[in-house]
């Protein structure tokens, strides 16, 4: 990819490389629904290194896909504060963001919604980086760079979105979000509407791309076995709080949250042993309604270890080993 | 998608909407090359009055009361009742499509109050505010079109409304937006080629109304003075219903072919684009 004839973010500042690519304080998002106000994210802390990973999971409806909205301006902030490579976008307007599009961008969970029906590949692709000031030609040509980047055929560009399969689409996506040279890549489970044969060709694309073009990425997945592939960091959230953050390694192997404790033995493995699965604690029920979240710990309700305190005092987020937070009474 | 038919052979399957496309495209030769090879002025007292149909060989269709050939009337009345039915479709597909985009898009307090107002016309009845419009601004052809585009916008306002609300919750628009695309951009370039399908087919059953409309406007004396259309030719029948009932029943005929051929050929449109909601 020849870097030097498109620049997009050549006028902007993205900080030198000890600047977090994503550095988020406090966020806290309340959506106005016909039930009332939903809190849907309540005060998280993130921070995501320049070309690194940080996968934040959790179950649906915990928040995770507001956080995305919320820190590439789809949807408004209610506090907090989010930077992008040191820039504050928070409060900013459409014409405030239009400067700093190119800094993040966005993979979407479903291939077959997230690409326009009627248009080719070739205008999908080129008409982000036309909004942005590059003229049509250098357009096209880098269209068809992009896709060969992708490990599509460039012939593509002259089809619509109906001729390809959801991988193929999924990397057109991917395609699409490289187009501007994005510092922060934000991807909304990007493999959970793909079978799992393709799971596994797209992380490795992203792997890939990530090293390549040192970006960042916000990996959002309710699929553990996926986020243990490519993570550095991982961000467990549950009713839109995180619960427990750290390395990769550290959650994986030690996690202390019994709530991650679940969603890991949750994954099926082959080499652990299943006899004792009965005697590891596991999800009964379901998500309470995030309208109106239980007292004190919310996750007491599903938690096998909860106790009285559990229901009067919410655990705050604490150290628990070097780099490794967790927010529970309980923790091991 | 794989496995579709190609929408030309689906539509083929049709035969009544196979056989409205075919009277259309009749209806529209006529319309467009009818008086420039017909020659007779509708004008024109030609023949006696009161020739009945076949009566002679050269008026087919007979003559009316001052003498008028009826056939040279329908002729020039096929021009104007579908130019008038045309427009006026098209002009109120402008305004509805526009509104209903803008509300879907926006939401919010722009929804409500382009909503509102929709509402406000719907109440009306239509067609004494069909009146009511064309007494205030005149009688003429552009009045006329005006007139029955602001009666007949509302339900295509509503349908793109509708269409931009789901639409625009699409990821691909979200993507637009994150690209730094601009509103008018997404809504006319990115949305509009999407939500446009089941508008184009409402809209054709329109000009199917405005016809109605126009051929009532003109049996009730308030059809453009300086034009010959079907509504025209009935209401100056009317006058000699029980001596001479073609002069009113041939026009008659006319609308009746075209309005059931567009209709017949808007369902076809409709089974053929939307191929889920054909039974």
């Amino acid at each position: 990819m020849n870097a030097a004839s498109f620049d997009p973010l050549a006028k902007q500042d993205i900080g030198a490389p000890q600047v977090p690519a994503l550095d988020v304080r406090g966020l806290s998002v309340d959506i106005a629904t016909s039930r009332g106000v939903l809190n849907a994210v309540r005060g998280i802390d993130l921070k995501i290194r320049s070309g690194e990973t940080l996968a934040l999971v959790g179950e649906s409806g915990c928040g995770k896909s507001t956080v995305a909205k919320a820190i590439t301006g789809l949807h408004a902030v209610t506090n907090g504060s989010a930077h992008i490579c040191g820039h504050e976008v928070t409060a900013l307007s459409r014409r405030q963001w239009r400067p700093l599009r190119a800094l993040v961008q966005m993979i979407f969970q479903d291939p077959f919604a997230s690409l326009n029906p009627r248009k080719r590949i070739g205008s999908i692709l080129s008409e982000t980086m036309r909004v942005n000031g590059v003229p049509k030609q250098q357009a096209m040509q880098r269209s068809a760079e992009l896709l060969e980047r992708v490990g599509l055929p460039k012939t593509a560009l002259r089809s619509f979105p109906h001729e390809f399969s959801g991988g193929q689409r999924q990397r057109i996506g991917i395609a699409r979000a490289l187009a501007l040279q994005p510092r922060l890549i934000v991807c909304d489970e990007p493999v959970s509407a793909l079978d799992v044969s393709v799971q596994g060709q797209i992380v490795n694309l992203l792997m890939d791309l990530q090293k390549t073009e040192n970006v960042a990425y916000l990996f959002i997945s309710h699929d553990l076995s996926v986020v243990q592939q490519i993570s550095d960091q991982i961000a467990v959230m549950y009713l839109g709080r995180i619960v427990e953050a750290g390395s990769r390694e550290e959650i994986w192997s030690a996690p202390k949250h019994p709530y991650t404790r679940a969603l890991i033995d949750s994954v099926p493995s082959l080499d652990r042993r299943r006899k004792d699965l009965s005697l590891r604690p596991y999800l009964a029920g379901d998500l309470p309604s995030p309208y109106n979240p239980p007292s004190g710990c919310a996750f007491r309700t599903r938690c096998a270890k909860a106790q009285a305190i559990c229901s009067d005092i919410r655990p705050e987020l604490q150290s628990a080993g070097s780099k490794h937070l967790v927010a529970c009474h309980f923790s091991d | 998608m794989i496995g579709q038919t190609h929408w030309l052979h689906r539509f083929r399957r049709r035969g009544p909407a196979v056989l409205a496309a075919v009277i259309l495209a009749l209806l529209a030769i006529i319309a467009i090359f009818g008086p420039a090879v017909y020659g007779t002025d509708p004008w024109s007292m030609v023949a006696a009055p009161f020739l009945e149909p076949l009566e002679e060989s050269e008026y087919l269709l007979g003559t009316d009361a001052l003498g008028r050939d009826v056939a040279a009337g329908l002729i020039y009345g096929a021009r104007l009742s579908l130019l008038i039915g045309l427009a006026a479709s098209c002009a109120a597909m402008m305004i509805g499509v526009l509104l209903g985009a803008v509300a879907g898009y926006y939401r919010g307090a722009a929804d409500d109050f382009l909503m509102r107002c929709t509402e406000t016309f719907q109440t009306i009845p239509s067609f004494i505010f069909l009146l009511v419009l064309v007494a205030i601004a005149g009688p003429s052809t552009v009045t006329i079109v005006i007139a029955i585009a602001l009666v007949s916008w509302p339900p295509i306002a509503r349908l793109t409304r509708a269409e931009f609300l789901s639409l625009r919750e699409r990821e691909y628009v979200q993507a637009c937006i994150l690209s730094g695309m601009g509103d008018m951009r997404i809504i006319f370039l990115q949305i509009l080629p999407n939500a446009i399908t089941p508008v184009v087919v409402m809209a054709s059953i329109l000009v199917a109304n405005a016809i109605l409309s126009e051929a009532a406007l003109s049996f009730l004396g308030l059809g453009d003075p300086n034009q010959i259309t079907w509504g025209t030719m009935i209401g100056v029948g009317r006058e000699s219903l029980r001596t001479a009932p073609y002069l009113c029943v041939l026009p008659g005929i006319a609308i009746f072919i075209t309005v059931l051929a567009i209709n017949l050929l808007g369902d076809g449109i409709n089974d053929v684009l939307n191929p889920r909601s054909s039974s």
